[in-house]
């Protein structure tokens, strides 16, 4: 009852997804192509998104080559120092940092957000949340009995854990750096340097691969627990029988992929008419009905229950303007505990 | 004519090196250069150089876990060297101057093993050994302890991967060294009275060592620049070298590409030094 009525408020803050200006249809459509650089990928969502894009603007053809988010900042910034911008659009966490200050990032701020919650969009139109991340641990059904599933933050800390516990290499906030920002904020700095010093004691493997991987060594049983994991890999998995659990130990961490635009982009009216589609709720029931989770408050995922409002789950946010400012020193203290 | 021709010939050869000189300065200078230079410069948001710094190198002399990862480094790469010297020389010595039977096996083996991927290797590697894999799960099964028997995510795991990996090669060279060898020698000195482990010592060994030392030197160089096993066996077990140091200089956000750059200075440093005394050999 309580997911109808959720769906009902969701759809009834528009009637319909206000369709893109058509001045900016025409311009898009005679530059023809669209240069997509992602961070998201190829198979899961970049070619069905551009498919769908193709499919609804059939003359406009979108290219696209996906890379981490630094290599993605790295290979616009030598692109314009070369003066030969090639990409219009990216996306990722962390990539819109790594260039603005450069000036590598036009401003836009899309229509289909217009109506989202602002901490979904940049006062600036710097960027606009794409889709969303709600970093939580995992646990394999398997070899972790159902009376030893740790409910919280303090139950990590039970020394049958030690050595058990898998994260990722990534230094992102959505690795171990988002792990402490979590603890930090929601236990306070001294409380909270004392959670982490005795989380280090339990020596959590480092796996070095993406977020993505650790789950899957927690499927295989090679570890029966990890941390900072996402929800919705863990649901995709359980849909085909995997033995492992996402578990509400909250608050769960909660970031957001970025779409932005190059500044002196090649194609800057493809660049809008992809981005309004991406953001529009067409563009974000692509991202549902493959496993991503919109951002847009009026799309439902497609487990509901992987976004908080449907959920229940409680949430900390990791802002994007908090990500850029003091990641250096969550990952400081990765580097002082962790290694 | 005759003096034609030999100038041509003389030629032609100068001619090759310069060519392949020029090639390879093309290829190798510009990334040096970048590498250097990144190495010592401070730069701004858009990439460009602000400044002279020495920063990158006085943090990487003075942090605690860059010097360790140094250490690492050399520890990981002699060890490798010392393993696969061992493993595929023996090997390579029981083939070519014993009758152990099934020797196609060994040929076999090694052109299979060098036909495969470094990464798939690694990657077996780690289904052996690593804690799911059958080794452990046998100890578990026959010990009834729920604990490891063998930790894959050590030095001790690091070196024995490496050094398989490169033991195939090892073989197959020192395989060539001891058939091209004059076998007469150690029959000789057999027939003197001498030991299996006396003519091993004073005149197989001897014999191979020229081999021997550019095998070690090779295998150390392509250690210290090794990647996969690093990686793959060594940060989950919290124990980095020089490689990937480096790598993880470059995925932080935002990349330390001076520190990444004064890393890989070192090493090109350390693998030039190795480089001048393997071409002396």
């Amino acid at each position: 009852m309580r997911f109808f009525l959720a769906v009902l408020l969701l759809a009834s803050l528009r009637a319909e997804a206000a369709e893109p200006d058509p001045a900016l249809v025409a311009a898009a459509v005679k530059e023809g192509t669209v240069v997509w650089y992602s961070t998201l990928i190829v198979n899961q969502i970049v070619r069905p998104m551009a498919e769908a894009f193709e499919k609804k603007y059939p003359g406009i053809k979108v290219q696209y080559s996906r890379a981490a988010s630094s290599d993605v900042a790295l290979k616009i910034r030598n692109e314009a120092r070369a003066r030969r911008t090639q990409s219009d659009l990216f996306d990722g966490s962390n990539t819109v940092f790594l260039l603005e200050d450069a000036g590598l990032v036009a401003d836009y701020r899309p229509r289909a957000a217009e109506d989202w919650p602002q901490e979904l969009r940049d006062k600036q139109g710097r960027w606009t949340a794409l889709n969303m991340f709600y970093w939580t641990a995992a646990v394999n059904t398997n070899t972790v009995k159902p009376e030893d599933v740790p409910h919280s933050y303090a139950d990590l800390l039970n020394p049958r854990w030690k050595g058990q516990i898998a994260w990722t290499y990534d230094l992102t906030p959505g690795g171990p750096p988002g792990f402490i920002y979590n603890i930090l904020t929601t236990m306070g700095q001294d409380k909270g340097m004392a959670y982490l010093r005795a989380f280090a004691k339990q020596e959590p493997v480092t796996i070095p691969a993406a977020q993505r991987v650790v789950l899957d060594k927690v499927i295989s049983g090679e570890y029966p627990l990890a941390v900072m994991t996402l929800n919705y890999h863990a649901t995709i998995s359980i849909a085909k029988g995997a033995p492992v659990q996402w578990l509400r130990m909250e608050p769960l961490l909660q970031s957001m992929s970025l779409i932005s635009i190059v500044n002196n982009s090649p194609h800057p009216n493809a660049a809008r008419l992809f981005e309004e589609f991406m953001l529009s709720d067409e563009g974000q029931k692509v991202l549902a009905d493959n496993d991503y989770l919109p951002a847009s408050p009026r799309v439902p995922a497609k487990v509901p229950q992987n976004k908080p409002e449907i959920g229940g789950f409680k949430v900390n946010t990791v802002s994007p303007d908090q990500a850029r400012d003091e990641l250096p020193k969550w990952v400081a203290i990765y580097h002082e505990l962790f290694r | 004519m005759a003096g034609m021709l030999h100038w041509f010939r003389h030629d032609s050869r100068r001619i090759i090196s310069i060519t392949v000189g020029i090639v390879l300065a093309v290829l190798m200078l510009p990334p040096l250069y970048i590498l250097l230079q990144d190495s010592i410069t401070t730069t701004d948001a858009v990439g460009d150089v602000t400044g002279f710094t020495l920063g990158h190198f006085a943090k990487m002399f003075t942090d605690k876990d860059a010097l360790r990862s140094i250490w690492n480094s050399l520890v990981f790469a002699a060890g490798s060297t010392v393993l696969s010297l061992i493993a595929g020389g023996v090997l390579a010595w029981l083939v070519e101057r014993t009758n152990a039977p099934f020797k196609i096996l060994a040929y076999l083996a090694t052109i299979i093993s060098l036909g495969t991927p470094y990464i798939l290797h690694v990657i077996a590697w780690l289904f052996l050994l690593g804690k799911v894999g059958p080794l452990n799960d046998l100890y578990r099964l026959v010990s009834g302890s729920t604990d490891n028997l063998f930790n894959v995510n050590s030095m001790t795991g690091m070196i024995l991967i490496e050094g398989f990996l490169w033991s195939p090669l090892v073989f197959l060279l020192l395989g060539a060294t001891f058939r091209a060898a004059n076998a007469d020698m150690e029959e000789a000195a057999r027939m003197s009275g001498a030991t299996v482990a006396q003519t091993w010592r004073r005149v197989s060994l001897p014999l191979a060592m020229p081999a021997l030392l550019a095998l070690a030197l090779f295998v150390f160089i392509r250690a210290i620049g090794g990647f996969e096993v690093p990686a793959l066996v060594g940060m989950p077990g919290r124990i980095y070298v020089l490689t990937t140091d480096v790598y993880e200089a470059t995925i932080v956000v935002p990349p330390d590409l001076g520190y990444a750059a004064a890393f890989s200075v070192v090493m090109v440093a350390i693998v030039a030094v190795l480089l001048y005394f393997y071409s002396r050999l």
